[in-house]
Order: C-alpha cells, then sequence, then structure tokens
C-alpha cells in the first residue's frame, strides 16, 4: 500500500491520469473542506513506490472534484466550491488557464466526456447540472434541471403545495431525524454515459437519480428537465452514480441510507419492479448492498477492468471493493448481494483512513484492482482492491 | 333687507346677532374699542376679522392671548392655540361674549388652501436650517455677515436649493462625508450659502453637476454601510448555522449506549469517530470554542483569537494569459 499525505489539506476528489500510468491528481480543501484554501496536487508515483508532489495550485476555495482533459494530457479540470470550474495546465504555475463560472454555489462534482471528448458536465449545490466546452470559457452550453421530491411530475395532477406539505417517510433511527430538507436542491455528482456522449445521469439530495438525453428537446423555461427519474434511496440523499463500463445500462449508486443500489435502466419504465408513490416511480433496483457501509456512502466507480467490480467510498470511513453477484461477467445471474450471507460480496475493505473516506478510482494501467482513495485525514492511498 | 339676503355671510351672521345681543356687542369690544376706532360691534368684528391677515389672528384674540406664538412667527395658528386663546377670552369675558365670539373663532380658523404653499416638511426644514445657521455654528470666513443678513439671503435663495441639502452631521442621517473641496467644506459646517453666490462663481451647470456628484458620494455611501452591516448580519448568522450543524454531526455520531462486544465493527467506527480530527473540530464548533472568522475564510478561537485549523492565503482570481 502506497501512501501520501497532504498536511492540512482534505482529500475530496482524485482520478488516474487517461495518459501518464503514474500520475494521479487530487483535489483538496483545507479545513475538511469546510472554509479556506483548496489545492490541487499533482502526484506521480515513482519506481521506487514512492508518491511524490509533481506540481501543485493552491486554489481561492475548497476542490471538491477533479476531472482530466480527455483531449490534453497535460490538463485537470476542478469543480471548486466558489461556484467555478478552473482548468489547470499542469506544465504551468499558479493560476489556471480557463474559468468556467456560471453555477450559484459549491460545484460539487465534474466528468469529462469520454466519447466526444469537448465536452464536460458539472454539477452544483445550486440544484443545476451544466455541459461545457472546455474552448469556450464564457458560458455553459447547456443547462439541465433535475426534478426534486417537492416539484409535481410533470402532466402529473400532484399538487405542487400538497407536495411539498408532505414529509418523505423517514424511520425513527436519530441519524434520520436531522433536517431533510436542507439539501434538496443539491445534485451532489453528475457523469456522462461512457457508452453514449448524449446520455447524462445524476444524483440529488431529493434522493432523486435523473436520466437526460441531450438529443431530446425538453426545454422549460430555466433548462432541461430530465426525460426520465426515479427515487433511488428512499428519500434520503442520493450521494453518487456511476455507469458501468461494459454494461451500458447497468448502473450503481450510493446514498445516505448507507446502501449501493445497481439498477438497470432498461427495468425502470415498466414491469413488475415499479410502484407507483406519490413523489413518482420508486422503483426496485436489481442489485443492492445493503449492511456493507455503516454510514452513507458517498462515492461509487465500477471497474474499468471488470464488468462487475464495484468500488465505494463511504463516510464510516472505509473504502469497500464489491463484487456484483447479479452478473458473472457474461450473464445475469439473478443473484443479488443479500443471497450471500457473509461479507455480501466484498472482495476487499480497506480501513486505514481515520477519517471520512471521500474520493476513489481504479488505476486505468497495469495490474487490473489497483485504486487509490482520498479521504479527509490526508491521506492518499494507493492499494490493491482485488488481493 | 332681510337677513337671507344678505350676500356677505359676516352682514348675515352680523344682522343676526345684532338682533339678538346687540346689547351686548358694546361690552363685549367695549375695552377694544378704543384700538379699532370703532364704537359699533359689527364694525369691531368686521375689522377684527379683516386685520387677522395682517397679524395672523384677530386683534382682539391678540390683545388677549397671553401663550406662545406659533414656532414661525408667522401663519395660521395651530387648533390649540386658538383652543387655549378661546379659554383666555372665557376669563375675562362674560359668557355672552364667548357666544358672540364663535363666529369670529370659526372664520379666523378657517384655513385657506394655497396651492404655492411650500410643504411642510420643506417649512420645518428651512425652519431647522434658520435655527442651525443661527446657534453660533462655525461659518467661514467669506460667509460671516450679521445673521440677519444670512437670513434674508437664504430666504432669498432658498427657491434656488434645498434645505434638506444643508447636510447636519448631528442628525446621523448622513454619513461622515467630506470632499476636499472648498464648497463641499461650507456645505458641511452648515453654512449659509447663497446661490447667487454659487452661481455668479459657477454657473447653474457646475451647481447641477455639483449637487449630481455630492448626491452620488453620498449614495455610495450609505450602499456601503448598507452592504458592511448586511454582511456582519450574514456572518453571524453563519457562525449559529455553524454551530448547529456541527450539534447535528456531533450528536448523530455519539452512541446513545456503548457498544456491545458483539458490535465490532460498530465499536470500531465508534472508536475512530472517539479519535477522529474532525469530530474533534465539530465538538469544539458545537461548544462554541471554535467558530468561522466574520472577516476572512479562518476558523478560530473567540476566546483567544487564535486561528484553527488553516490560514487562509488569498489567491488572485486571474487566469494564466491575463497576467
Amino acid at each position: 500500500m502506497l501512501r501520501y499525505h497532504t498536511q492540512g489539506f482534505s482529500g475530496y476528489g482524485l482520478q488516474y491520469s487517461p495518459y501518464f500510468d503514474n500520475k494521479i491528481a487530487l483535489a483538496t480543501g483545507s479545513n475538511f473542506g469546510l472554509i479556506g484554501n483548496g489545492k490541487l496536487f499533482l502526484l506521480d508515483i515513482e519506481r521506487n513506490g514512492q508518491i511524490r508532489e509533481s506540481n501543485s495550485f493552491l486554489t481561492q476555495d475548497c476542490l471538491f472534484d477533479i476531472a482530466w482533459n480527455e483531449l490534453q494530457a497535460n490538463q485537470v479540470l476542478t469543480a471548486q466550491g466558489d461556484g467555478s470550474l478552473r482548468l489547470f495546465d499542469i506544465t504551468l504555475k499558479q493560476y489556471p488557464i480557463a474559468i468556467f463560472k456560471e453555477h450559484e454555489r459549491e460545484v460539487l462534482s465534474c466528468d469529462w466526456n469520454l466519447v466526444s471528448k469537448n465536452k464536460f458536465v458539472s454539477s452544483s449545490w445550486d440544484g443545476d447540472v451544466k455541459i461545457w466546452s472546455p474552448t469556450r470559457s464564457q458560458g455553459s452550453l447547456l443547462t439541465l434541471k433535475p426534478r426534486h421530491a417537492d416539484t409535481p411530475i410533470t402532466g402529473s395532477r400532484v399538487d405542487t403545495i400538497e407536495a411539498r406539505s408532505k414529509q418523505i417517510p423517514l424511520s425513527n433511527q436519530r441519524e434520520h431525524n436531522l433536517d431533510t430538507n436542507q439539501n434538496k436542491s443539491c445534485v451532489y455528482q453528475a457523469q456522462f454515459s461512457p457508452h453514449d456522449d448524449n446520455i447524462i445521469i445524476s444524483s440529488s439530495g431529493s434522493s432523486m437519480v435523473s436520466l437526460f438525453d441531450l438529443r431530446v428537446n425538453s426545454q422549460s423555461s430555466n433548462g432541461s428537465v430530465p426525460q426520465f427519474d426515479f427515487m433511488a434511496h428512499g428519500g434520503l440523499e442520493a450521494l453518487c452514480c456511476d455507469f458501468n463500463k461494459y454494461r451500458p445500462h447497468i448502473i450503481a449508486t450510493g446514498g445516505v441510507d448507507s446502501r449501493v443500489k445497481i439498477w438497470d435502466l432498461r427495468m425502470l419504465r415498466s414491469g413488475p419492479m415499479k410502484v407507483h408513490g406519490p413523489y413518482g416511480s420508486q422503483l426496485v433496483c436489481v442489485n443492492e448492498i445493503v449492511g456493507g457501509h455503516e454510514l452513507a456512502v458517498r462515492q461509487v466507480k465500477w471497474s474499468p477492468h471488470s464488468s462487475h467490480h464495484l468500488l465505494s467510498t463511504s463516510y464510516d470511513m472505509t473504502a469497500c471493493v464489491w463484487n456484483d453477484l447479479s452478473f458473472n461477467g457474461k450473464k445475469v445471474t439473478g443473484k443479488t448481494n443479500m443471497t450471500d450471507a457473509i461479507n455480501h460480496g466484498l472482495i476487499k475493505r480497506m480501513d486505514k483512513h481515520t477519517e471520512f473516506v471521500f474520493g476513489a478510482d481504479w488505476s486505468l494501467w497495469g495490474q487490473p484492482g489497483i485504486v487509490a482513495t482520498t479521504s479527509w485525514d490526508g491521506n492518499t492511498f494507493v492499494w490493491n482492491g482485488l488481493k | 333687507m332681510s337677513d337671507s339676503c344678505h350676500v356677505n355671510p359676516l352682514q348675515q351672521l352680523n344682522s343676526k346677532n345684532n338682533l339678538q345681543f346687540d346689547n351686548q356687542h358694546h361690552t363685549t369690544f367695549s375695552h377694544i374699542s378704543s384700538n379699532v376706532g370703532s364704537s359699533s360691534g359689527y364694525h369691531a368684528k368686521e375689522t377684527a376679522f379683516m386685520n387677522q391677515g395682517q397679524n395672523g389672528m384677530p386683534q382682539n384674540i391678540l390683545h388677549h392671548h397671553q401663550g406662545p406664538l406659533s414656532p414661525m412667527g408667522q401663519g395660521p395658528l395651530s387648533p390649540m392655540s386658538n383652543g387655549s386663546s378661546s379659554r383666555q377670552l372665557g376669563h375675562t369675558q362674560s359668557n355672552i361674549s364667548d357666544v358672540s365670539d364663535e363666529w369670529l373663532n370659526q372664520f379666523s380658523s378657517m384655513k385657506v388652501h394655497d396651492p404655492l404653499e411650500f410643504s411642510n416638511d420643506y417649512k420645518r426644514l428651512y425652519e431647522s436650517y434658520i435655527r442651525n445657521s443661527t446657534m453660533g455654528t462655525p461659518t467661514p470666513a467669506r460667509s460671516r455677515q450679521p445673521i440677519q443678513q444670512q437670513q434674508q439671503q437664504q430666504t432669498n435663495t432658498h427657491v434656488n436649493y434645498r434645505p434638506l441639502l444643508s447636510r447636519d452631521h448631528q442628525s446621523g442621517y448622513f454619513p461622515s462625508y467630506r470632499t476636499a473641496q472648498p464648497i463641499a467644506s461650507q456645505w458641511t459646517t452648515n453654512a449659509p450659502l447663497s446661490a447667487p453666490e454659487f452661481e455668479t462663481t459657477n454657473g447653474q451647470g457646475s451647481i447641477d453637476s455639483y449637487f449630481d456628484l455630492e448626491f452620488n458620494n453620498v449614495e455610495n455611501e450609505l450602499q456601503k454601510q448598507e452592504t458592511e452591516s448586511t454582511s456582519q448580519e450574514q456572518m453571524n448568522f453563519e457562525q449559529v448555522e455553524f454551530q448547529k450543524h456541527a450539534k447535528d454531526i456531533v450528536r448523530s455520531c455519539t452512541p446513545d449506549v456503548p457498544a456491545s462486544p458483539d458490535q465490532t465493527t460498530s465499536s470500531q467506527l465508534h472508536s475512530k469517530f472517539a479519535s477522529s480530527k474532525f469530530m474533534g473540530l465539530m465538538r469544539k464548533v458545537s461548544d462554541g470554542v471554535v467558530t468561522i472568522k466574520k472577516t476572512e475564510r479562518e476558523l478560530f478561537t473567540p476566546e483567544t483569537g487564535e486561528v484553527v485549523g488553516n490560514e487562509y492565503f488569498p489567491v488572485l482570481d486571474e487566469r494564466q494569459e491575463q497576467l
């Protein structure tokens, strides 16, 4: 296990370079990302196993996510707490080469399109998802508006006031008694499909996972509305989402209910798994990992080398690699991870972090299964998730 | 001519009074008849009423009025002062004279709407302006003139500039604005500034531009003050909210009861929480030991002023090509 410590800065997001096999970009924030500067670290993994800082950029505000430019090997994009996205050239010093500022609150995620490579997407606490071009810093190309749980379904007769007055029923557990309405509009993550450059999914504080197809004209007065959305985590915040790299219709989500859920997009609109509720479609996932984490799941990442390996990070200060038991690499098995009574399909749990674990990524290079995780403790670990 | 045919309402009323109280009229105004110069009650009333326009009240009342005049020293008296005058008359004269004077008081208290009259606000401000200028406030050498002359000047020039523009630092309405321009300094000292002088030195265009400039300055300062006060309140609100969230986090992460031996994972987690620096910080924030700085993007201890965590370093919001 390799380790690098960012003194005074808490890790939020990291990503392996798609061009260099030894480079990792790391987004951090001071004071646990609550207040103060942010810092972008460019880390090089040396042949002797040491991790060395090759460059760094101090920023005005905390950094929450990171994405390498898929067209330029030396450019990396950061999501910043002041509502801006900044594109840095890692061969330069101090300042970004482009600033994309349109969000009104913290930008929580950014993701580069892997197919067309001339677009990237961002999501923010302001409730918007925006599509950008790296060559156009004057403004975004498109604004997408995920539907929140308290807004009526388009074309339905759900009364807005009635819907707002209703609280989503939660459990009586103490951790669920907090004010769950305050982050409803926050879009925690948005991501392009690696299979289709027009498909975007997002997960938001309203527990809704939204699907957008950029080819469909669905403009409303203030942005495009999703083609389809569903409540993923029973009213609790959906914090993360990811497309499976080998199965185009499979996505994974993680939420405040401490669960990782795996969904088949083909089975969302119809079939026996659809349940109608006052807030729209509440669907049943094809697989879920219950009890794998003790606290909210902060990030999920499908393996770039395998169709059924999944990495998750959590507020319980652990990161786990899971085997999706509903698929064996060739066909659907019909099982769920609950059928494995012993460890629920867990391959490896990494518990060396001493604070909340936020960012994680699979290495694209070398032996499959190498992952990197970063945490609020300032540690970045590189470890083998399959051994 | 019958009473109803009198065109003049005074005559109409007087004829009625003459019929009923003809004898008392002499009694009523006997002591002022020498002043008015007529022994006739009707004539005395009419003269008294007609003279009201000159003195602001009927002469017969003026003679008996012992209370203070209106602050302006001119213009109609307030209803209260009329009432007190009536009461004073009642002490010195008979009830019959009171009854006979009712119409006179009614007429004297009638107010004529003058469309050209200045508004009350204007009068009040102008009055305070005059009062300020006569209260010994330091005046620049250029305008050291007899107060009467200054008042005369102000009276002549009040049409050209409004008394509202005489900045009153004591009132606190305007911020302490000072400009290096000599004209502005005259204004700040409440010195009377006559428009003709102004016009001759600078011209009307420069007055307008000067007013525009001064108004802009004042508005900018007011806006700045409002922004500062709003941001302060916001930061205070942020501190409270921050503490509230910290309490929520601590509450949700603190176990109710000690974990049982079989709950190994939970106990591991709680031991991690116990040694977590973040949870330690949240406990301090929830206890009020640590909070957000109001002006800077740092955490600090209010008691000692010591910065907690990372110090904030300002970073230029620039791109490479802009440098």
